[in-house]
């Protein structure tokens, strides 16, 4: 169970945005930028984030009647609408390729935290955006918004082991690049 | 299980959306308000169609549109000069004509043509006058009669059933249009949103001749000179000033009947804008060119027509594609169509018999969404007029 007050809040927000303008403006003001985020994580593509944020936040108030404040908190709807959305948007796309990758094959290099550090934030959103859709998607997902492999594979209707291998061959991509990075910046 | 590096990255992204500045209230009203008009739309058309099919079926009744043979006093036939005519075979001229009831048994011997008007209902029997002279004295004749009139200053025809064949009035015919118009509305200025256009501003300081492409420069996005424009929020203005579209086309018509045509043809569409980038430290200016080619396609019911006058109304849609975007110096590029609703109304006036004028006010609902910047995606219900001429075959 939620917190009463949060729930409270998250209620008399999401009641009001049913009603008017204002509280309309107040949850855009305070969510765009996650919901911005998230599109910009799932597609890596600044003109289409901005435009399915727009689609987002659409369908956020097109169904704020539906929202629950004791189920969840208005930012996990929020996130949850807007991944399903950007889910929906790829698959229409045609975007996702489920292939099992053999993980004993592929060896993660993590870098270390003292060098990690260094490299700036954008570079890593940027790295992200430039993974493959499928592996950007699921990695965005399980690391990001904390979903299971088991929510991952309903949500894409494939089994919990292909999101595994796939979320595992999409770390080795980030951490090779990221190491790359650091090793060309002299960090 | 979460490594160390996922939580870290996971941290980053945290950070970032803190710090970021994104979205403009202002332009997602708009988006807002032009979404839930669509949903009416959706809801209307259906009713508006069933409506429109409801008066379709009632004024099909009223028989208002006048093109029946000109008559002159005494109820004579005349044949107008554009009144469709068949050809009739009927004996030859009988000079020593004798009312029926003197003769018995006439028959033709020979054959001549001569016209009626096709609106003249299908007779079995047809008798014609010709008049030579003092028409006041002249008692009328019709299929009804049995027997004739012997009024020595007219020669009579006379047969025993001639059929005439009538075709059928709505004859399918075509017709051409050229026409050219204007949007009715004034210029519309928008201010951009920092977000939307972020990494075309940012693209535009990198292009040596100040374009802006909506070609995705995805490596200089973030990579080059991203820290500024993405989390300090280094914030560029983008002003649109839309003008007005100039259209021109050309039109083909299918008349199906004397009330219902389908119009189509190609219409061309000029949309300009001026462009007014304000960077922190410099202004320029450029001049967005959007060419869109439209396929429409409608159907127009004539509602009144007399003599030379038609005043007729449609509906429809029609399917746009920009065949050339540029932008200053830089090509821009949308794949997708346009697709917009359409309702029109007009009144033509008849110069000649196959040649006339109109006037077709008409507004057009874009349902699409189109990336490029112009008076159309900001105005997505469009009133203008074409002014044209129309050829009919």
């Amino acid at each position: 169970m939620r917190h009463k007050n949060f729930a409270n809040d998250d209620a008399a927000l999401a009641s009001k945005c049913a009603e008017g303008d204002n509280a309309r403006e107040q949850l855009y003001k305070d969510y765009a930028a996650r919901v911005y985020m998230l599109c910009m994580r799932y597609t890596g593509d600044f003109t289409l984030s901005e435009d399915l944020m727009q689609d987002c936040f659409i369908r956020i108030f097109d169904n704020i009647r539906k929202y629950d404040s004791n189920k969840a908190s208005l930012k996990t709807w929020i996130s949850r609408i807007t991944v399903n959305l950007l889910i929906d948007n790829l698959r229409r796309h045609r975007k996702f390729t489920f292939v099992s990758i053999d993980e004993q094959k592929l060896d993660i290099v993590e870098p270390e935290y003292n060098s990690l550090i260094h490299v700036p934030q954008d570079v890593i959103l940027k790295m992200i955006a430039d993974l493959p859709d499928t592996k950007r998607t699921i990695f965005n997902l399980y690391c990001l918004e904390n979903y299971t492999h088991k929510e991952i594979a309903e949500l894409l209707g494939i089994k919990e082991k292909t999101s595994s291998s796939i979320l595992y061959k999409a770390r080795v991509i980030l951490a090779d690049r990221v190491n790359a990075y650091i090793k060309e910046k002299g960090l | 299980m979460k490594t160390d590096f996922d939580k870290y990255i996971s941290d980053q992204i945290q950070n970032i959306e803190e710090n970021l500045q994104v979205g403009n209230w202002g332009k997602f009203q708009k988006h807002y308000a032009r979404h839930r008009r669509v949903k009416m739309v959706r809801f209307i058309i259906p009713a508006v169609a069933a409506a429109s099919a409801i008066l379709f079926l009632l004024l099909s009744g009223i028989n208002n549109i006048d093109n029946g043979p000109i008559r002159m006093r005494n109820n004579y036939p005349l044949i107008a000069e554009n009144t469709p005519t068949i050809q009739v075979d009927i004996p030859t001229l009988r000079k020593d004509f004798k009312p029926l009831r003197e003769r018995k048994n006439h028959e033709p011997t020979q054959s001549d043509n001569f016209h009626i008007a096709d609106s003249k209902p299908q007779i079995d029997t047809v008798t014609l006058i010709r008049e030579k002279s003092e028409p006041e004295k002249l008692e009328h004749t019709t299929k009804q009669d049995t027997t004739y009139q012997s009024i020595p200053s007219y020669d009579y025809f006379e047969t025993n059933n001639a059929t005439a064949y009538i075709p059928k009035q709505s004859v399918p015919k075509l017709s051409i249009g050229v026409s050219g118009g204007q949007g009715l509305a004034g210029y519309d200025q928008v201010d951009l949103p920092f977000g939307a256009f972020q990494y075309r501003t940012s693209y535009a300081e990198e292009n040596p001749r100040g374009g802006i492409s909506h070609e995705k420069p995805r490596d200089s996005i973030l990579m080059d000179k991203p820290v500024d424009n993405l989390v300090a929020g280094k914030i560029e203005e983008v002003s649109y000033k839309h003008r007005p579209p100039i259209t021109f086309g050309i039109s083909l018509g299918i008349n199906f009947t004397q009330r219902l045509a389908l119009i189509t043809g190609l219409d061309y569409s000029l949309y300009l804008s001026e462009i007014l980038i304000s960077y922190s430290d410099k202004k320029s200016s450029e001049m967005q060119q959007l060419h869109y080619l439209g396929l429409p396609l409608r159907l127009n019911y004539t509602i009144y027509s007399k003599n030379s006058f038609e005043w007729y109304a449609g509906g429809g849609f029609k399917v746009d594609k920009c065949i050339y975007a540029k932008s200053g110096a830089t090509v821009l590029k949308e794949s997708d169509f346009l697709l917009s609703a359409l309702l029109t109304t007009g009144i033509q006036y008849k110069i000649t018999r196959n040649l006339s004028i109109y006037c077709e006010p008409y507004c057009s609902y874009l349902f699409s969404d189109t990336r490029l910047p112009s008076y159309r995606s900001e105005n997505p219900l469009e009133i203008s007029a074409k002014l044209g001429i129309r050829v009919n075959l």
